[in-house]
């Protein structure tokens, strides 16, 4: 049986329920967005009372398997008007299972001007509280005031300034096993559907005596180990372990897909000033706190996270990683791991998505508000958006309105969401799936670029996107990350069964499968209900018209084609 | 002489003598014939263009090789 908390943010109540379907089963992606299906008006506002958040665990929330703890997080996105799912790593999951919560809902809204309120859980206790003291605070040092009233090993969820202004590009931020909220479900503007709720935090307190059953348990142990055992043998996810995502700069510079310049070219002269190995070396010799390896939840065997060191070693940001090193690095054509670290730590710190506050950025350089390569500019520009200066929440709006207002024609997004770190021109497999994502563009949904024989060719490229879409999902569908899914891409069957393990229930890798496919109708569903059409689904024409010079590529993915790619 | 650079690897740099074009792929092998490390899957370019299994590989060809791994 599993347990859902609504929280009425206007009245107070609470109201627990329970459901033994399967998709409360997997929970993660699968849960999440069926519940926005069925419970948001599509055509609501996305910062009004009917919207509502969802908080879900996944199926193997609370046990030992690596790499397996991600909080699903699901509404409608004020960044792109469609369905949002965005996923967070660190210790929420455990402490919601050991409260027996696979889902903490937020209903309803105050009036906009109620006092900001804290949702505490624990196990004698379901209340809002009085958050004031929170407000206009940035990220870290809510978090150290969250641990300091609840504990460091509480699970905090909170949000920062930027949210609080209700930015579209605000995300949402989760203890990490440290007790620091750092680990973001960032993308698509969540976290000022949170603050819309005038809930500041949610606290899920480390008082939960819900132990974890098994229907077999010997089975379960077993199967976990086995999850171990495929991560250290796999050679991609084992690559994660020493270089972290930073290992993407240098084969995207070799591929010419490096974001450069606002998305104008492909390659970054001296692109090795920000590459793996010179992260790799910079932590390693300023030493101190600094680390090459990270796990952002527990257990993990991957470890791909880091800790990026100031000279004297305290810590700078953690983690930085590819996505952002590209976006907030050779897309502004900087060239300094510092620089990035410093505009990441601001991004946490405001509350807002990396990859979109880049792109803005770049918007903004290429608009000539600042010269591509000054590294002090782009940091002011990142202090406008933790000020929430007048510039600053039109950057935290994201590269598609800051586009408009400043009069650039060349706004890097699909949806209004930020395109991630592989240049769309140079690869077509990736430009399929940025378009053909129900929540706006997007790497892990379906990540070809490394089986993409031709990368700059669309040929089959409809096929490849679907394909990977469906793989990149399967990890979302039950709450795993990402990165496990190269250890079972071919054979899902190590964790189905350890779901038959935990909770005796036998699913099929195409009953599986069919879930995930279901999702993603649902959720195409939801967008066309919300009055998204296909002509939404396009890069700007820019990207139609002008060759990328590094690979000679301009964008010549159809209407129709990427229309195939959202059939399921 | 083909040159083959590993990056992002404890493979480092391979040098490998051809008689004529040879496929990638077998070029691969006796790669890792010469190194004790696994090479795992990789992406692999050429002057800046994706190298397939069947590729063929010419004399003087300098191919950068990585680890197949993906973003996050």
């Amino acid at each position: 049986m599993f347990k859902t908390l609504r929280i009425n943010t206007e009245t107070g109540e609470t109201r627990i329920e329970t459901s033994e379907a399967t998709e409360y089963l997997l929970g993660g992606r699968t849960l999440s967005s069926r519940m926005v299906s069925r419970e948001v008006n599509a055509a609501c506002e996305p910062l009004g009372k009917n919207n509502k958040l969802f908080f879900c665990t996944g199926a193997m929330s609370g046990t030992t398997v690596s790499s397996s703890d991600r909080l699903s997080i699901g509404g409608k996105s004020p960044l792109t008007g469609g369905i949002k799912e965005s996923n967070a790593g660190g210790i929420v999951g455990t402490r919601m299972a050991q409260q027996d919560f696979r889902c903490i809902v937020l209903e309803g809204a105050p009036s906009a001007h109620s006092d900001w309120k804290i949702v505490v859980v624990g196990k004698d206790r379901k209340e809002l509280i009085d958050g004031e003291f929170l407000a206009g605070k940035g990220v870290y040092e809510k978090s150290d005031l969250l641990s300091e009233k609840f504990g460091a090993d509480a699970g905090c969820i909170t949000i920062g300034p930027a949210a609080e202004h209700l930015l579209p590009t605000a995300g949402i931020a989760c203890s990490d096993p440290h007790g620091v909220c750092s680990r973001y479900a960032g993308r698509g503007g969540l976290g000022s559907v949170m603050a819309s709720k005038r809930i500041i935090a949610i606290v899920i307190l480390n008082d939960g005596e819900v132990k974890t059953e098994f229907a077999d348990k010997q089975a379960f142990q077993e199967g976990a180990k086995k999850i171990v055992k495929l991560l250290r043998e796999n050679p991609v996810s084992s690559k994660f372990t020493k270089y972290g995502t930073a290992a993407m700069v240098d084969i995207c510079q070799s591929l010419k897909v490096l974001p450069t310049r606002n998305f104008t070219r492909g390659t970054m002269e001296d692109a090795e000033k920000i590459n793996a190995l010179t992260m790799y070396d910079t932590i390693q010799e300023r030493g101190g706190e600094g680390k090459t390896q990270h796990a952002c939840m527990k257990p993990c065997a991957i470890q791909c996270s880091n800790v990026y060191p100031n000279e004297d070693g305290s810590i700078l940001c953690s983690p930085v990683e590819y996505e952002t090193m590209a976006l907030m690095g050779s897309n502004l054509c900087l060239k300094n791991l510092d620089t990035i670290a410093k505009m990441n730590r601001i991004a946490n710190d405001a509350g807002v998505d990396t990859l979109d506050c880049g792109a803005a950025i770049g918007v903004a350089m290429e608009a000539g508000l600042a010269e591509f390569g000054d590294g002090d500019a782009a940091i002011r520009l990142m202090e406008e958006i933790r000020n929430v200066t007048p510039l600053g929440r039109i950057l935290g709006s994201g590269c598609k309105i800051a586009a408009r207002v400043l009069g650039v024609r060349h706004a890097p997004h699909v949806l209004g969401q930020a395109i991630p770190a592989y240049e769309p021109r140079g690869s077509k497999g990736m430009a399929m799936t940025y378009l053909s994502n129900p929540m706006g563009a997007d790497h892990t949904f379906g990540f070809t670029l490394r089986d993409e024989e031709v990368p700059t060719s669309k040929e089959g490229k409809v096929e490849l996107s679907k394909k990977f879409q469906v793989i990149g999902s399967r990890m979302d569908a039950m709450g795993m990350c990402n990165f496990v899914r190269y250890s079972v891409r071919d054979d899902m069957t190590p964790l189905l069964d350890l779901i038959k393990a935990r909770y005796d229930v036998d699913i099929s890798e195409t009953e599986f499968d069919d879930y995930v496919k279901e999702t993603l109708r649902i959720e195409h569903q939801f967008n066309t209900d919300a009055g998204i059409t296909a002509l939404d689904y396009r890069f700007s024409e820019s990207f139609y018209e002008e060759v990328q010079p590094d690979t000679g590529e301009i964008m010549d993915i159809t209407d129709e084609e990427s229309a195939r790619a959202r059939q399921w | 002489m083909v040159t083959l650079r590993f990056k992002l690897s404890d493979i480092g740099t391979i040098r490998l003598d051809i008689e004529g074009p040879e496929s990638f792929a077998a070029i691969l092998q006796r790669c890792a014939a010469e190194t004790a490390a696994e090479i795992g899957d990789v992406i692999a370019t050429r002057d800046g263009k994706v190298l397939a299994p069947e590729s063929p590989v010419q004399d003087n060809d300098l191919i950068d090789v990585f680890p197949a791994i993906a973003g996050g």
